[in-house]
């Protein structure tokens, strides 16, 4: 590949990377931002964790209960041992 | 003296319960959410159809994933913790059927919470809806089966390893 071709390709590259930059890049406080922060931290916030994370506390409760009471199928067994 | 060995998968089951469920929320979380974009955490209360109502489901999808990463480092440090416990069995069957319990139940109290009880969303929107919600909530149930069978059989086994393995019981004459 000749200097010149090498140069045309990344002047082409630079000028798509140019074209598409501005649709890629984010936008932490423009006010489409603005306006879904606000939506989202309304009163309902906190219902709506709660809601949200009402399934996840449940399994835990389960967890929890398969770590105080053992295994579900009530399978666990005591072995006694003599020792001296 | 007498004493007592006991066999004690509690610990275990508990770390990959937990495991379970936050890896299967982080399944859901990135296939169905991200990658086929069927649905979103709050996408039948706001339809994502414009880009305020597309990142206002963002922020929720992350926040459950937010959720599921707290579950998932709660089940890593319970496993951390089973590791040096004494009598927790450590076999591979008992640790799979508690990652598929911990998965089918995601599955199964996401899907009647979430899907049929708040409405929250639906795994596939649309025509047979319902079927779709239905369909998840079996798949819960056939892993909760699925890691159950697994539990026993390595309960069973680890109880009959032990019980091969120990001295019998001598008793005093007379006594």
């Amino acid at each position: 590949m000749t200097s010149s071709h090498r140069i045309t390709r990344l002047a082409a590259l630079a000028l798509g990377l140019w074209l598409c930059a501005p649709v890629a890049l984010a936008c932490p406080n423009c006010t489409t931002a603005r306006t879904v922060r606000a939506a989202v931290w309304d009163d309902t916030f906190w219902n709506m964790l709660c809601l949200l994370v009402l399934p996840l506390v449940v399994i835990a409760a389960i967890s929890s209960a398969l770590y105080a009471w053992g295994d579900p199928t009530g399978r666990a067994r005591a072995v006694e041992k003599e020792t001296p | 003296m007498t004493t007592l060995h006991t066999t004690r998968p509690g610990p275990l089951l508990a770390a990959t319960c937990l495991l379970g469920a936050g890896l299967g929320g982080f399944f859901d979380g990135i296939l169905l959410h991200q990658i086929l974009q069927w649905h979103n955490m709050l996408s039948s209360k706001v339809p994502p159809t414009d880009l305020v109502s597309m990142k206002y489901n963002m922020v929720w999808d992350g926040l459950f994933h937010a959720a599921t990463w707290c579950m998932t480092m709660g089940g890593l440090f319970l496993l951390f913790r089973a590791g040096k416990l004494p009598g927790v069995p450590w076999s591979m069957p008992l640790f799979c059927g508690g990652l598929a319990l911990g998965w089918g139940l995601f599955n199964s109290v996401e899907g009647v919470i979430d899907h049929q009880l708040l409405g929250l969303h639906h795994v596939h929107p649309g025509d047979g809806q319902l079927a779709w919600d239905l369909g998840f909530i079996a798949s819960g149930l056939l892993l909760i089966a699925a890691g159950i069978a697994a539990i026993r059989s390595a309960v069973r086994r680890t109880a009959e390893d032990r019980e091969r393995h120990m001295p019998q019981r001598v008793y005093p004459a007379g006594g």
